[in-house]
């Protein structure tokens, strides 16, 4: 009897099993069908034409374009991406709610393809195999360093991926990579516009040192900071302190900055463990300066550290308290954001993905077209582009090998005394 | 800025905390024989349980505290009934479970509370300026609740009843049991304050530091090495290798980079029970 059930349970799986082969065989088409984006959208398939290219995807009828989201909606990483996530989303509802966006004439919906890559470097890649199976072509991505290993993914294909964020990771972006972009550079042009701010706003700085985050790139950033210090006449004291990001206890590490005699530490890196530094490099007794280069605004330290009246420290972000000091759209799309997700989600503003996106669609808009190669030709040809944050530069030759990077003015903002203030906004341009 | 005195007031405030939050693994590792690698990860969730008792129940962050104690407390009974007891004489057993629950944890803050850092209000303002040095009141008082907490606990263990059964439990589970000490009602009281001893750690650590679903796993190694190093069954090794081991936190990132500073600490302590495989105190595990 226990013989024939399990028979019976057995031959009940396999034609389960092969139920379920026929249909993802089935649905195959569909995806590509679906990931037809305009009737524009020929033309790029031709170019990825190649072992590796998308299969031909047919024209829409209602003019989709979709665009692929490489993020991790899971594991450790998804409470940062899941901010870039739903601010992408809320820059599709608002060119949808007006209809569309225009492209060369015609109107398009815009469908956001999210793909989790779990925070895992082999989930990163399968979903990026996952978003080009599906024929998309353009792939707004997460952190350099997560898309690192998927890089080739993109590249073989042809497909266009802009990641939200390159802090300097030549591995994703050199003279060999064609496809890979940073629409949003928050980091490498922001390093010269904070030794400007130190100069112009913190007279009682003499001296500066780099303490950050082990991310692989210290040295680069490094020789980076040393080169901008010199530029602005601040000395570079040349023992960086480079720290395990998964520390939690900062206190020998801050004491190692604070005996370093500088008047002021800068890095990149966790803001979580940049305030926790900067809560210890008080606690230690220096009333040093912080200049963290991360695109959040300075209450995240102040909230990091739990020092309500923290003095002293400045990051660059965005204004989101003051419109005046915002673009238009911009504006309009962060009013769209809080009305769709509410004030919680707006005190996690990240900006970078979103703004990588919105500036994909406006060369889209400039080149009149959704192909690729239209698209990449017409990048090629511009020295500026209009970004959410004001005008940005096509920059990065001397640090990527290429200018495939978009660098936008930012806004410095220190903290004093708990108190979050407006510096000035700062132009930013990266080597 | 006086660079000795910060590196032993760090030393002392971590040593205070890690000691405490070892206690409760080698009460249970001593009496119980039962490795419990989730002990980090209770230690996590008191942290998390503390502050939103701060942050969204509006308590004040030393009634969270003992609340969170309490909780863990009841956790510890619960896990000595159910998992240490009914596994005791099976190591790997004990071991996978304490792995899956601290997994289950960690994936259970995470979820809650989303992977970013948080910060449990401080248990004190201010600064003490003592000439040679600065001294937050936060960093006082860390340490000197673990150092009150030590004292009790020192005072339960070798002057109470209640201390006698547990060394007792720990030399020969069935000879006490024999001489009429009720083993299993010591067992869960012990447990009980283990893992309240390790939430007060969890909740101090939570505003001294910070609170993340990865936190567990930092004291965890921490907490391995030290009953290792201090040798099984020595209260007394505990506090001094709790000692060493902060004072090592605190000086190898000073002269090295991190990554240098825990690779030499761990090599230093795989190096020291080469040496010594019963660890500086205790008898042979």
């Amino acid at each position: 009897m226990k013989k024939k059930l399990l028979a019976l349970l057995l031959a009940m799986a396999m034609v389960l099993s092969l139920a379920a082969c026929g249909a993802a065989e089935s649905s195959a088409p569909a995806a590509s069908d679906a990931a037809a984006s305009a009737p524009e959208a020929a033309p790029a398939e031709d170019a990825a034409a190649g072992e590796e290219a998308p299969a031909e995807a047919a024209p829409a009828g209602d003019n989709v374009l979709r665009i692929g989201a490489l993020i991790n909606t899971t594991g450790w990483f998804a409470s940062i991406d899941y901010n870039n996530q739903i601010e992408m989303e809320t820059l599709c509802k608002y060119y949808n709610d007006q209809g569309g966006i225009d492209i060369g004439g015609t109107k398009y919906q815009i469908e956001l393809v999210v793909e989790d890559g779990g925070s895992d470097a082999e989930g990163i890649r399968s979903a990026a195999q996952r978003l080009v199976d599906q024929g998309i072509q353009y792939v707004v991505e997460t952190n350099d360093f997560w898309v690192e290993g998927a890089i080739d993914i993109f590249e073989n294909a042809h497909v266009m991926n802009i990641m939200a964020q390159n802090n300097m990771n030549h591995g994703v972006m050199n003279a060999e990579t064609q496809y890979s972009y940073s629409f949003s550079d928050a980091c490498t042009s922001q390093f010269p516009a904070a030794l400007d701010v130190i100069k112009e706003n913190y007279p009682e700085v003499k001296s500066v040192v780099y303490a950050c985050d082990d991310n692989g790139v210290n040295e680069e950033q490094a020789a980076l900071v040393k080169e901008n210090a010199e530029r602005v006449g601040l000395e570079y004291i040349d023992s960086p302190v480079i720290y395990d990001g998964e520390s939690t206890d900062f206190s020998s590490i801050a004491l190692k900055i604070v005996n370093s005699g500088a008047d002021c530490f800068i890095g990149n890196g966790t803001p979580d463990n940049i305030a926790a530094l900067l809560k210890e490099v008080r606690s230690a007794g220096s009333d040093m300066v912080c200049a963290a280069v991360i695109t959040l605004g300075p209450g995240v330290l102040v909230g990091g550290s739990g020092i309500a009246d923290l003095s002293g420290a400045f990051t660059f972000g965005s204004d989101i308290a003051t419109p005046e000091h915002n673009t238009d759209t911009f504006n309009e799309i962060y009013k769209l954001f809080v009305e769709t997700y509410g004030e919680d989600n707006a005190t996690a503003w990240n900006g970078a993905a979103l703004d990588c996106l919105y500036n994909l669609l406006q060369l889209m808009q400039g080149a009149g077209s959704t192909d690729v190669e239209a698209v990449r030709t017409y990048f090629d040809g511009v020295d500026t582009v209009e970004t959410l944050f004001g005008t940005g530069v096509r920059c990065g030759q001397e640090t990527f090998g290429n200018t495939h990077l978009i660098a936008h003015p930012s806004h410095a903002m220190k903290v004093e005394n708990g108190e979050v203030i407006y510096m000035g906004t700062y132009e930013c341009v990266a080597p | 800025m006086g660079v000795i005195p910060n590196i032993m007031v760090n030393a002392l405030v971590l040593a205070s905390m890690y000691i405490l939050a070892s206690l409760g693994f080698a009460f249970i590792f001593n009496m119980l024989g039962s490795v419990n690698l989730a002990h980090g990860a209770f230690y996590m969730l008191a942290a998390y349980i503390t502050y939103y008792l701060c942050a969204k129940a509006g308590l004040n962050n030393w009634v969270a505290m003992l609340l969170a104690a309490i909780v863990l407390a009841a956790i510890g009974i619960v896990m000595e009934r159910f998992v240490f007891r009914p596994f005791q004489t099976e190591f790997d057993r004990v071991v996978m479970v304490s792995v899956a629950l601290m997994t289950m944890l960690q994936q259970l803050a995470v979820q809650v509370s989303g992977s970013q850092t948080i910060s449990i209000p401080a248990y004190g303002n201010g600064v003490l300026d003592l000439g040679f040095m600065t001294l937050t009141n936060e960093k006082l008082i860390t340490f000197l609740v673990g150092l009150i907490l030590l004292i009790i606990t020192l005072f339960i263990v070798y002057r109470t009843k209640l201390g006698m059964q547990m060394e007792a439990i720990s030399q020969d589970r069935l000879g006490a049991a024999l001489q009429g000490i009720q083993v299993n009602k010591v067992a869960m009281l012990v447990c009980g304050m283990g893992f309240a001893l390790a939430a007060v750690a969890g909740a101090m650590m939570g505003a001294y530091q910070q609170v993340s679903s990865n936190m567990g796993d930092n004291i965890n190694v921490r907490i391995l090495m030290l009953v290792m190093l201090a040798g099984a069954g020595s209260m007394n090794g505990i506090l001094i290798t709790g000692f060493l081991m902060a004072l090592l936190d605190s000086v190898c990132p000073i002269i090295w980079d991190s990554y240098t500073a825990s690779a030499i600490a761990c090599s230093a302590v795989v190096v020291l029970l080469l040496i010594r495989p019963k660890g500086f105190f205790g008898h042979e595990m």
